[in-house]
């Protein structure tokens, strides 16, 4: 045997000895030249596979809210409780009924109360009003999510149930959103309902591509749905299918994500009849920034605006009303015109753990200065529609104001629903100011007249499943240059004419 | 007789020659991010006033650039989900039903791990590495220079045991030249069949010295079912 082969054969043999001493061992021998920083340890005992059969969580709320209702403004507070507690109780369950299939649930019962209504008496002057059950303050019960997914194949799975599906990559709002009930950009937590859906999913190695039916619900009761796709022959207020048809195909292309969408859509969130629509969405990150782009594509719009004629006045309003004009009408709704909508924005992550997000919003069908000047002149009339008896609380546009019920029930502290062309979203989020305590600030502002609203809240997490939030919601007017005016002269901005004044709100939240 | 023993001696020494900074860094990746594996572990963050929070989490990973953790406890964060893939990573909040990308310097629960010291386990793709003197006895160090501004780290000192390059310590460091976090490896175990790894990592904040966040390793499984799937930002909230 050569010299060489001998070195070989004991390097060989060597390397297995040393091999079949580790083997042997089940707990390492730590080497004696490293005692002194490496204690030996016993190998920790298997657990169970995490995986449960049944999963359960949730949590407990109750907040408590004062608002102060700006009865020295223009829109009606008649139905405005200035103080309001709402109590929700959430569960969360998970049922894993097959290796491949699992029910999910999320659902709220929700309580509330309010009262302390304040209005105007007849000469102007505020006066207490009666508390009365007004939308508000309904007891419901909210199926947020109740759907059961099966995977027949790893690359083929199919959702039934009531789901919130974002494909957007928006966050304080998403215009390609066209299944769920709007976010309150504010309180976007509050806000986890989805839609009825059925959706068939192929996740592939290269992209995901993704098929929505969600049939609209027409009539609810205190969260459950009672009427679906089409009225009934006895309740027939059309004889269309309500629906919304949804596709998209997701890929990570460049270290962007990026999604295609397709809509097609009868009478479904909006007025628009077999309406096609095309979404994208686009998100990569730089470093510390994220960067998103989320745009819709439509032609023509469902967009209300008012007959001029009818508000410039009193007269104007009374021949509207004996000609049986309509106020307001949707002119853009079988337009050809290509009206997009598109959010870009970025995130950035301080070193801090602090973190800063602005987006801006254009809505190309959104109002321009003269169909705010016809929404100033509008609003002038509704202290002379007061005067005479009239109900002005339906006023066209103005229920966005009000705080009022979301589509699927729950109550929101503010419904945004953004009828101007330009807006911005700037969020601030400071963790741990002190060790436990998130500070955070969200700005909405219209770019046009700059009027704002201004969120701030200050949250401590006081154990890990008790969260403390103090939250303070303020409506800022924009400047009287920016504002159209009423014909009495009065400025009017989109954010400072709310029908509060304020809201300040206390909030607990227990996590089970 | 005395040629064999001669031969057999530097057989011995050949076998006993010092690994290379890269070898060295190889076996790092090896050890604390295996190809497939999947994992339980608890997370305990110390804060400044001595309080602490603990984190129970699940870790799935497959080939050298995805990973998946799904947080168990506490009833707070129950529920959130993380995926990485490739250089790209997202995180799902169920309270808003939606998945976000977040970049690799986030800290990983507001802890003092980075997302990528837990995520992203393959330092010899993102550092390079040289060997220096070590601070502690039997023992080898390693330098490791970032490749690219996207690194959690601008350098990072490591500190292995000999013999099976088991590693003991890291000290992390920001481009200002600061020291800003170190590492402790503890409670070498065998987990799974022939391998062994950290059971205990605690991660010190050098900047706020009284901040220090300790993950406990549960159990860690090699070779597991770990499909495709599982790492696609589709799947994330199911």
């Amino acid at each position: 045997m050569s010299n060489r082969l001998f070195i070989a054969a004991l390097a060989l043999a060597t390397a297995a000895f040393a091999q079949e001493d580790a083997g042997a061992a089940p707990v390492e021998r730590a080497p004696e030249s490293a005692v002194v920083v490496a204690p030996l340890a016993e190998a920790p005992t298997v657990e169970p596979r995490f995986s449960k059969l049944v999963d359960v969580t949730g949590y407990g709320m109750t907040r408590t809210q004062f608002t102060r209702a700006r009865t020295w403004g223009l829109l009606p507070t008649s139905d405005l409780p200035q103080l309001q507690q709402l109590v929700e109780f959430n569960t969360q369950v998970k049922v894993s009924v097959r290796p491949r299939s699992y029910l999910s649930t999320d659902i709220s019962l929700v309580g509330s109360w309010g009262g302390f209504y304040r209005g105007v008496d007849a000469d102007g002057r505020e006066v207490a009003l009666a508390d009365k059950a007004s939308p508000q303050v309904q007891p419901l019960v909210s199926i947020n999510e109740l759907f059961v997914s099966h995977e027949f194949l790893p690359e083929l799975n199919l959702l039934i149930g009531k789901k919130r599906i974002v494909w957007g990559t928006g966050l304080a709002f998403n215009p390609t959103d066209l299944l769920n009930p709007r976010r309150d950009p504010t309180d976007p937590t509050f806000q986890r309902s989805g839609v009825w859906l059925a959706q068939v999913e192929a996740p592939l190695s290269f992209a995901t591509f993704s098929l929505v039916f969600a049939p609209t619900v027409l009539k609810q009761t205190a969260g459950i749905p009672t009427q679906v796709l089409g009225y009934p022959a006895f309740d027939q207020k059309d004889t269309q299918l309500h629906y919304q048809v949804a596709a998209r195909a997701y890929a990570l292309i460049l270290d962007t994500d990026v999604t295609l969408m397709g809509f097609f859509g009868n009478r479904s969130v909006d007025d628009f009849e077999a309406k096609p629509r095309v979404g994208l969405a686009l998100s990569h990150v730089f470093g510390a920034l994220e960067a998103h782009l989320e745009a819709l594509f439509q032609t023509g719009s469902t967009r209300e605006v008012l007959n001029s004629a009818c508000v410039k006045d009193v007269m104007g309003a009374l021949q509207c009303s004996i000609a049986k004009t309509p106020y307001a009408t949707k002119p853009g709704l079988t337009s050809d015109e290509l009206r997009p909508k598109v959010l870009v924005g970025g995130r950035y992550q301080f070193a801090d753990d602090s973190l800063l997000s602005l987006e801006y919003l254009y809505q190309h069908d959104g109002w321009n200065q003269d169909r705010y000047q016809d929404f100033a002149n509008a609003l002038g009339l509704i202290p002379e529609g007061r005067a005479a008896g009239v109900d002005v609380t339906n006023f066209p546009g103005a229920g966005a104001l009000f705080g009022v019920a979301s589509s699927d029930g729950l109550p929101v502290r503010f419904a945004f629903d953004p009828r101007g062309r330009h807006y911005a979203f700037l969020t601030y989020q400071k963790p741990r100011v002190f060790e436990d305590f998130t500070l955070s600030a969200v700005v909405i502002a219209n770019l046009r007249d700059l009027s704002t609203t201004v969120t701030p809240s200050l949250i401590w997490s006081a154990t890990d499943w008790l969260n403390l939030s103090l939250l303070a919601f303020v409506p800022v007017p924009g400047p009287d240059a920016l504002a159209v005016k009423t014909q009495q002269g009065t400025p009017i901005t989109e954010f400072g004419i709310t029908p509060f004044a304020f809201r300040a709100m206390f909030e607990a939240r227990a996590f089970f | 007789m005395k040629t064999t023993l001669v031969l057999s001696l530097l057989a011995q020494v050949a076998l006993a020659a010092e690994p290379t900074a890269a070898e060295i860094l190889a076996k790092y990746d090896a050890i604390m991010g295996p190809g497939t594996y999947e994992a339980l572990a608890e997370m305990t963050a110390t804060r400044e006033d001595g309080t602490s929070r603990t984190y129970g989490m699940r870790f799935l990973k497959r080939d050298t650039d995805k990973f998946r953790v799904w947080f168990s406890a506490p009833a707070s964060v129950k529920g959130q989900e993380i995926l990485r893939l490739g250089d790209n990573s997202w995180v799902y909040l169920p309270n808003l039903k939606r998945a976000t990308r977040i970049a690799n310097r986030d800290s990983f629960q507001g802890g003092d791990f980075n997302n990528a010291d837990v995520l992203r386990v393959n330092y010899a793709a993102d550092y390079t590495a040289t060997l220096a003197p070590s601070p502690l006895p039997d023992s080898y160090a390693v330098e490791l220079k970032s490749k690219s501004a996207e690194t959690a780290y601008d350098k990072i000192r490591l500190i292995v045991r000999k013999g099976d390059l088991q590693p003991l310590k890291g000290e992390y460091f920001g481009t200002s030249g600061q020291m800003i976090r170190s590492a402790t490896f503890t409670e070498h175990a065998e987990f799974d069949k022939g391998f062994t790894r950290p059971g205990r990592i605690v991660m010190q904040n050098e900047v706020v010295k009284a901040r220090k966040t300790e993950m406990v390793m549960k159990t860690f499984k090699l070779d597991v079912d770990a499909p495709p799937q599982r790492f696609m930002q589709a799947d994330l909230g199911k």
